[in-house]
């Protein structure tokens, strides 16, 4: 058996995935309430879009009021349906500052994180 | 670099020298199926070196993914190895990469079809490239590809390479021109591979690097700067083996060849070393 056709094969085969257009990096694509959102009603939940399927072992988002305490909320989860999409629900919300931190691993495996701050007026 | 990050270049350096390893040694099966029929008892002991080294390398890269992933340190990462192992993207083309590349190793020892040990590398290469910076765009994207076809073509050049210096050309004197003919097939294929590499490799540092200035100013940018000059090194190396080095080997001297294919293939390891620190790192493009 020659070594060029095995070669040529390899590469030909890796080739046939050729097509479509590139996509951003992982990233926070859109987040319900908005960053630096002023609200009239409190939110029933945080929902975060990413632009591609972050994993649900390690995706999370937790909470804190204005004085940088803890606010006790369920356990965020990703939505089976949208993979790409964390959620995360609310109790009922009082006036004031919020910010929510949240970590999210991707297909990569890389962790990424960030804050989105709202207001609830 | 914290521990995780440190145990991941690791790991992935060994993964992909093991791969490459075996990826050289089917090469070599092919190019002395004649000349040298007893090569593969030869290998046997290295191929099955290289099969362990892949395997350790592939749970040292799921343990440090679970320790980035949960923020943890290495111990306490542990519990999340086969949660992360089966649970994740990352995890499952990790263990579908290590699958293949045992098949791989099992396919050479029974001397199974040429085809059954190239497909296990070409799905090695599909399963890496899946969860790298070049799937980001998907599967579906020219970047994927890309990182597959580079991927293959570095796992060619150091496995042909680092067999001909440390195990065809150490005992290929006697066996009926066995070292000869290697070093042709080696030589014409390094060409090819070297070609391919640079071309994958210009399209990767386009599609990564926000300017050419991030070569010298962005921590990935540097990296990517010592593995272009590590590649550099090893290519002039291989220059110099194929205008003056293999010349005198095919004549019986071969001492000055084979001492630059191993400085060569010490110069391509240390470019996977770094290759494997420039997946752990977010390009800044």
């Amino acid at each position: 058996m020659s070594t060029l056709p095995v070669m040529r094969s390899l590469i030909a085969l890796a080739a046939l995935t050729l097509s479509a257009p590139a996509l951003a990096h992982a990233v926070l694509k859109q987040s319900v309430p908005a960053n630096g959102a002023v609200l009239d009603l409190a939110p029933a939940h945080i929902e975060l879009t990413f632009n591609e399927k972050v994993e649900k072992l390690f995706s999370t988002v937790t909470l804190k009021d204005a004085a940088g305490k803890g606010v006790p909320t369920a356990k965020a989860a990703v939505d089976p349906a949208k993979p790409a999409v964390l959620r995360l629900p609310l109790p009922a919300l009082g006036r004031g500052k919020y910010v929510a931190h949240w970590t999210a691993v991707g297909h990569d495996g890389h962790r990424l994180g960030g804050d989105i701050t709202f207001s609830v007026r | 670099m914290d521990s995780a990050t440190l145990l991941l270049v690791a790991a992935t350096a060994l993964l992909n020298a093991g791969f490459a390893w075996l990826t050289g040694s089917l090469l070599a099966r092919v190019w002395l199926a004649e000349s040298w029929p007893q090569l593969p008892q030869r290998l046997r002991v290295p191929d099955g070196a290289a099969a362990l080294t892949c395997l350790l390398g592939g749970a040292g890269v799921l343990l440090a993914a679970a320790a980035r992933m949960g923020d943890t340190g290495l111990a306490d990462a542990v519990s999340m190895w086969w949660p992360v192992a089966a649970g994740t993207d990352f995890g499952r083309a990790t263990m579908l990469a290590l699958g293949s590349v045992m098949a791989v190793a099992v396919c050479l020892r029974l001397r199974a079809p040429a085809g059954w040990s190239a497909a296990g590398l070409l799905a090695f290469a599909l399963a890496r490239a899946s969860v790298s910076h070049g799937a980001e765009g998907g599967l579906l994207a020219p970047g994927f590809a890309v990182e597959v076809t580079h991927l293959l073509l570095v796992a060619v050049w150091l496995g042909a390479v680092a067999l001909a210096a440390w195990t065809i050309l150490p005992a290929g004197q006697g066996e009926g021109g066995a070292g000869g003919r290697y070093l042709d097939r080696l030589s014409r294929t390094a060409t090819i591979a070297l070609a391919g590499i640079v071309a994958s490799g210009v399209w990767n540092s386009w599609q990564r690097l926000g300017a050419p200035q991030d070569l010298w100013s962005h921590p990935y940018g540097m990296l990517l700067s010592l593995k272009l000059a590590l590649f550099t090194l090893a290519a002039l190396l291989g220059g110099w083996n194929r205008v003056a080095g293999f010349p005198r080997a095919r004549s019986g001297a071969k001492d000055a060849a084979m001492r630059v294919l191993r400085i060569e293939s010490v110069a391509l390891l240390a470019a996977l070393v770094a290759a494997a620190a420039l997946a752990s790192q977010q390009p800044p493009g």
